[in-house]
């Protein structure tokens, strides 16, 4: 099972990131075929034709988000979600560090498609380097006419500005990341209003996604209805799949939508399970969603399948767990995250992830109580659709699917006393 | 700050459509020169800014990126997201806290290496992943970063 | 209007109503702690979550607006589970230490846990340690433990007060309340956070462990201490006034007052009093009853007299004042404008406060203020921000806490008069903006006549209030306490005191450091053959006094004040009054022979005096002649904690230290530095330096020991370098 490469058709070739081999390769024909040949309307119309679906997480229409822009003449921004941070995700990474003016290209296409001349791209502030790549690589695009004030002859003003946050993970969800822009405390705002009436300084925004606006470059080159005929039809085109975890050749693969099942992504590319082992579950989508155990790796990678499976595709960030791995430390593991992640705004986020963490850290101590999965059970169930951002729902996803799927391990752990525990480690 | 910095935290205020976006790149130079945030850059950083003290500290509080104590000058970051834990990344912290006799989030007595635990780095694929000075080590390993340590000692004592 | 369905129960309400607030109209109540009414709602505590038909999940009733149709059920299973786990999340790291705690009783996290919570807590982890105990200013005290992070008191405080001095620090679990390394809370409107804490996270240092509050009565009051007139209510126990907190009102104070107000009754038991009449007998002062004073005062107060004072007291005191000054001592000099003013009452039509919700342009003549009225800034600075023009005009900078444009000139007057006739951009703005509101501090004739000249250029849509003077400047103007045709002003009073011109001179509720002009007054009492002096506290004119008459304090009598609106705002009795004092106005109505109780003054006050009692607007006339004018070179400030009774147990802890504020070349003129301490005999001021002030400059504030000798000194040095 090949993949499909359209993002990474260049990746590995040697120099892609700088802009005379880029523009070898063809880079910046979308670019100019958008801002010379076709109105920012029709760049939107290509995105609508495409499906493209949000490539962040969420799988939300792109050309929808889009649309939601008022006509009302105000200025516009678009914002690059650079802060890739989902536990298992690392497809941006390898764009930013690797493939910068794959980025650019798309950012500017996309800014000129909405309007926006002024477009932001938000990195984590781990990622100082590709911070620097992309500076590196944005000044040789202005030296090239690409973006400046006068992009390509046109007349039109296109510009980025690289923003570098600070460590955390909150800033991922599109008014966290906006209202960090502002330089604030990364807490979600209030919605409505969203950002597309709203957005950064009170402004129309439209806020996507690293591999969605990189998507947008092949979009352009091979037109809408040409990239809606990969994948399937709710699930348009190819999509970057990150693998790691227990599994033989981790990596960020690039498939087909629909036409993939998570087996072959698995076996076919990831090179199966490491030697003599065998595979007990992966979180599919990042980790913030259901497991999803090997009865169901005949799932094809797309949005509806996946949900139909119980989990989500996500932002396609594929963790793998083999025999070996417990599922009960992994659990802690993931609490842990949530817990430190929080922002603190809403009750049951703040207070139950702490709580969360602590029974479950107890458990795997080998201090686990009759009743603690009861009571997990029921904080899960307090915080399930009951927090003011996703990031509560995220924290419990696959705890929940974990103890409905793997509910032996947490019973045996809490049946084994930590005596017990203490001399199985020596 | 030096006057370096100074002079880019003032052209970074009217960078942005909106001065309060300064704040972050403004802490990331005062963390970059000192290695932490001091108390009385706080101060200079609320003074360029007209806002309060206060209103500094809420924001650079919530970033983990910006410490309050001083840190080493190699700060050492390992990646505890879940596929690092799954390819071992415990072991290798434990292996720095002993190599270097400190505990989780100190810093060693010769103020060279500061090490952290931390969440997901975006790196996945290479783990177990390590960033010092939020510079890449894919697929770290002790060895690896015993070399680091080797080196860096040597390199600061040959500086000297 | 909208239709929804709330329990089963069809509600009408206003497009836009939150479903928090339909369900209030049709008393069904959804438990919040994150919600405070008068502060932007944010969802935050989920404490509010209902079910609404069609939503996929439970809806915040906080933050969602009705909707035409709606169905919304408050008391599914759901929904009551998901009180339950909002309750049990907060509980599991909430101290519990109720018994010690002064929220106890009023708290809303007992309340709600009682309703909504669940018998018992699942919790069984260690629960966390913060900081408790900790004290963040002079009046609040933290609680870290107990804070639930419904965020209200940093959204008062940054959204309200624009000034985040309080805000969160850390994040997710770790996140607390704090204010920054080495701060204090010392924001003039920091009680407020203490009130709207809805547990024992913000704690009161002055009430603290003073009371529970079942044991407590309340009694409403209207605020003495600046002419807002905030709605206030006293918590009393046995008669004492334990601490006073907001009433909310529309018209004027929304749920806020400033600590000044908050605090503003220590004097009342907490320091010594006047408890008993005192009369001079072959020259010493000793205790009387109240026949031998009012004889006393009645003979003494004969001849060329005249009274000042009287912006302290009730209306129907200054009512009853005047007309005795008229009827029975047969006087004009009369003057309540001791504290500087030119007028209480400003030209041409009155504004109303909620004028400043909806004026399109405001204009701050001269207004300082946070000294002059605090609580009008966080009005004020809602309209700035929903995007109202602010202009201020004034000599010196810096006279507004919040953005706006400000004009900095000499003439204040005659800028205004310029803008007034149309000139510049602004004066095009100003003739055709629909609403106009001018506020004024009520100082300088000439500024008085160009508001009359901004009235006659538009007749319409323009109101004018002056937010300087005393609580009941407004009262005292509108009861005649002004000098009349041939009446003395202040300044004319203590100048013919102090030429031996004067044959007697009653002080109504004044303080030696009310007077800007110290030595003058020294002069004027040196010499005047009779001093009467009522009032409440023990003080250095009691002292010089042949007569002392002790008033009851506003807490311990009926009455009312007049705010800057000219609104007649009634306050109640609630404390008991100590000793032998009176209420203000028993004792004039004494010296009337109106053998009068309150119900008969307060219909006098109605009958004469009716505009103050009405809805419409008031109309003001040209000011009162004469009032304080500055020396050349000198800016005399106002204090908002000199407009109250001072010295105040209770509120010294706030207020500023003493200090004379120069032009930087004023200062170097005189060799002066920041920090440095002046020798005012008998007070001590440290010495500013501003560039906010005029060139050659200098300025304190009303309240300033040895006034008087820093403008003869100063304003002596003031001409090489000054005008």
């Amino acid at each position: 099972m090949p993949e499909t490469r359209l993002l990474f058709r260049h990746i590995d070739v040697p120099g892609i990131a700088g802009i005379d081999v880029y523009e070898r390769e063809g880079g910046y024909r979308s670019l100019r075929k958008a801002v010379t040949e076709m109105s920012p309307d029709d760049v939107v119309q290509e995105v609508m034709t495409s499906n493209l679906r949000g490539r962040g997480g969420a799988g939300f229409p792109t050309g929808r988000k889009w649309s939601f822009l008022p006509k009302d003449g105000r200025t516009r921004y678009l914002v690059c979600n650079g802060d890739e941070s989902e536990p298992g995700t690392c497809k941006d990474q390898e764009i930013i560090y690797r493939h910068p003016h794959l980025l650019i290209e798309g950012v500017l296409t996309s800014a000129y498609a909405i309007g926006a001349e002024q477009a932001f791209i938000y990195l984590r502030g781990e990622f100082k380097d590709g911070y620097l790549t992309l500076r590196r690589a944005i000044a040789e695009a202005r030296a090239k006419g690409y973006l400046g004030d006068d992009v390509l002859g046109s007349g039109r003003r296109l510009d980025i500005r690289l923003y570098l946050g600070a460590g955390a993970y909150i800033c991922g969800e599109e008014t966290a990341q906006l209202e960090s822009l502002e330089g604030r405390r990364g807490m979600p705002r209030l919605k409505p209003p969203f950002p597309a009436t709203a957005g950064l300084y009170g402004m129309p925004t439209v806020v996507n996604n690293v591999e969605t606006l990189a998507a947008v470059v092949p979009i352009v080159e091979m037109g809408g209805t040409e990239y809606a005929r990969l994948g399937t039809k709710e699930s348009a085109g190819t999509k970057l799949f990150s693998v790691s975890g227990n599994v033989r050749r981790p990596g960020n693969y690039e498939v087909e939508l629909g036409k993939v099942t998570m087996g072959e992504l698995l076996h076919d590319l990831a090179g199966g399970p490491p030697e003599g082992r065998s595979f007990k579950a992966v979180i599919p989508g990042g980790s913030s969603v259901p497991f999803l155990p090997p009865d169901k790796f005949d799932t094809p990678l797309d949005y509806e399948s996946m949900r139909a499976a119980g989990t989500m595709l996500g932002s396609g960030g594929v963790i793998v767990l083999d025999d070996q791995a417990s599922i009960v430390d992994a659990s802690l593991r993931l609490m842990e995250f949530y817990r430190h992640e929080s922002c603190g705004k809403c009750t049951p986020c703040r207070e139950g992830t702490m709580w969360l963490e602590q029974a479950l850290r107890r458990i795997v101590a080998g201090e686990g109580r009759q009743g603690d999965l009861k009571t997990i059970e029921g904080l899960i169930a307090h915080i399930d659709g009951q927090t003011f951002c996703p990031l509560g729902d995220a924290a419990i996803a696959a705890l929940g699917s974990a103890l409905r799927l793997f509910r032996g391990e947490f019973e045996e752990r809490i049946a084994t006393p930590e005596r017990q525990l203490e001399e199985v480690a020596q | 700050m030096n006057e370096e910095h100074l002079a880019e935290a003032k052209s970074l205020l009217t960078a942005f459509p909106g001065k309060s976006s300064a704040l972050i790149p403004i802490l990331h130079l005062v963390e970059d020169e000192f290695g932490y945030i001091p108390q009385e850059e706080v101060e200079v950083v609320a003074g360029l800014m007209g806002v309060t003290a206060a209103y500094v500290e809420a924001v650079l509080s919530f970033y983990t990126l910006f410490h309050r104590q001083p840190t080493g000058k190699y700060l050492i970051q390992v990646c505890r997201g879940l596929s690092c834990h799954l390819n071992a990344a415990d072991h290798l912290a434990h292996f720095l806290y002993e190599e270097l006799g400190v505990q989780r989030g100190g810093t060693t007595d010769d103020g060279l290496f500061t090490v952290e635990e931390v969440e997901c780095l975006a790196l996945c694929k290479d783990a177990p992943v390590v960033q010092v000075n939020l510079a890449y080590r894919p697929r770290a390993s002790e060895e690896q970063l015993k070399g680091l340590i080797e080196e860096s000692r040597r390199g600061v004592a040959q500086h000297a | 209007m909208i239709s929804l369905t709330i329990d089963g129960r069809e509600v009408q309400v206003e497009p836009g109503t939150l479903i928090l607030n339909a369900a209030r109209q049709a008393g069904i109540e959804i438990p919040v702690f994150c919600y405070h009414p008068r502060l932007a709602p944010v969802g935050a505590c989920r404490m509010c979550l209902v079910r609404v038909d069609k939503m996929p999940k439970l809806v915040p009733a906080c933050t969602t607006p009705v909707a035409e149709g709606m169905v919304v059920r408050t008391d599914t299973d759901d929904v009551l589970q998901s009180h339950e786990g909002v309750m049990d999340f907060l509980l599991s790291t909430h101290p519990l230490d109720c018994p010690i705690c002064d929220a106890g009783g009023e708290c809303e996290l007992q309340d709600n846990a009682m309703r909504y919570g669940a018998n018992q807590s699942r919790f069984a982890e260690p629960k966390r340690h913060l900081k408790k105990a900790t004290e963040l200013g002079p009046m609040v005290e933290l609680d870290q433990e107990r804070c639930i992070l419904c965020l209200r008191c940093i959204r008062f405080m940054r959204e309200e007060v624009g000034d985040p001095a309080l805000t969160l620090h850390e994040r997710g679990n770790d996140t607390v309340v704090d204010v920054a390394e080495g701060r204090t809370f010392d924001s003039i409107f920091a009680g407020n956070t203490i009130q709207i804490c809805p547990v024992g996270a913000l704690t009161s240092r002055p009430y603290r462990f003073k009371a529970r509050p079942w044991d407590l009565d309340m009694v409403d009051s209207i605020c003495p201490h600046c002419p807002v007139g905030c709605h206030m209510s006293l918590s009393l126990r046995h008669g004492d006034v334990l601490r006073i907190q907001s009433r909310d009102s529309d018209d004027v104070n929304w749920a806020w007052l400033c600590d000044r107000g908050r605090y503003g009754h220590g004097f009342v038991h907490q320091g010594p009093r006047l408890t008993r009449p005192l009369v001079r007998r072959g020259g010493q002062l000793g205790p009387a009853d109240w026949p031998e004073a009012i004889d006393a005062l009645r003979k003494g107060l004969a001849g060329t007299v005249g009274a000042l004072g009287g912006a302290r007291i009730s209306l129907e005191a200054q009512y009853l004042l005047r007309r005795w000054l008229r009827e029975g001592v047969g006087t004009d000099h009369v003057d309540h404008r001791v504290q500087p003013l030119t007028a209480a009452i400003p030209p041409g039509q009155v504004g109303r406060i909620d004028d400043i919700d909806q004026a399109d342009l405001i204009l701050a003549l001269e207004v300082d203020l946070l000294q002059e009225a605090p609580v009008l800034a966080i009005r004020l600075r809602h309209s700035v921000e929903a995007g109202k023009r602010l202009v201020g005009i004034s000599r010196r900078k810096g006279m507004l806490d919040m953005p706006h444009e400000e004009i900095e000139t000499p003439d204040v007057a005659r800028a205004l008069l310029e803008l007034v006739r149309g000139g510049g951009a602004l004066g095009e703005t100003f003739l055709h903006a629909g609403k106009v509101l001018i506020l004024w501090n009520g100082r300088g004739r000439e500024i008085g006549e160009a508001i009359a000249e901004a009235h006659r250029r538009r007749p319409g849509d323009t109101y004018a209030m002056v937010v300087g003077g005393l609580g009941n400047s407004y009262g005292a103007e509108a009861a005649g306490l002004v000098p009349g045709p041939s009446g003395l002003d202040t300044r004319g009073m203590l100048e013919a005191a102090a030429q031996g011109e004067l044959d007697g001179l009653l002080l109504v509720a004044q303080d030696r450091r009310d007077f800007p002009d110290q030595e003058l007054l020294r002069a004027a009492l040196s010499r005047v053959p009779f001093l009467a002096v009522a009032g409440f506290l023990p003080s250095d004119l009691t002292v010089e006094a042949d007569v002392v008459l002790p008033l009851a304090a506003w807490v311990e009598a009926d009455g009312h004040f007049v705010n800057m609106e000219g609104r007649a705002q009634r306050y109640f009795a609630g404390a008991s009054r100590p000793g032998e004092v009176w209420e203000d106005w028993r004792l004039f109505a004494h010296l009337l022979d109106y053998d009068w109780d309150y119900g008969h003054v307060l219909e006098a006050v109605r009958r004469d005096l009716p505009d103050l009692f009405a809805a419409d607007r008031r109309t003001g006339g040209p000011p009162p002649h004469g009032g304080y004018v500055e020396p050349p070179g000198v800016i005399v400030g106002a204090s908002i904690f000199h407009k109250g009774v001072l010295p105040d147990p209770l509120v010294q802890a706030i207020v500023p230290p003493p200090r004379v504020v120069l032009a930087p070349d004023r200062a170097e003129a005189l060799d002066l530095r920041e920090g440095h301490i002046l020798d005012l005999e008998p007070g001590k001021a440290e010495v500013g330096i501003s560039p906010d002030l005029p060139a050659g400059s200098v300025m304190w504030r009303i309240g300033l020991e040895g006034a008087g000798k820093a403008v003869d000194r100063l304003a002596a040095v003031a001409g090489p370098c000054g005008r």
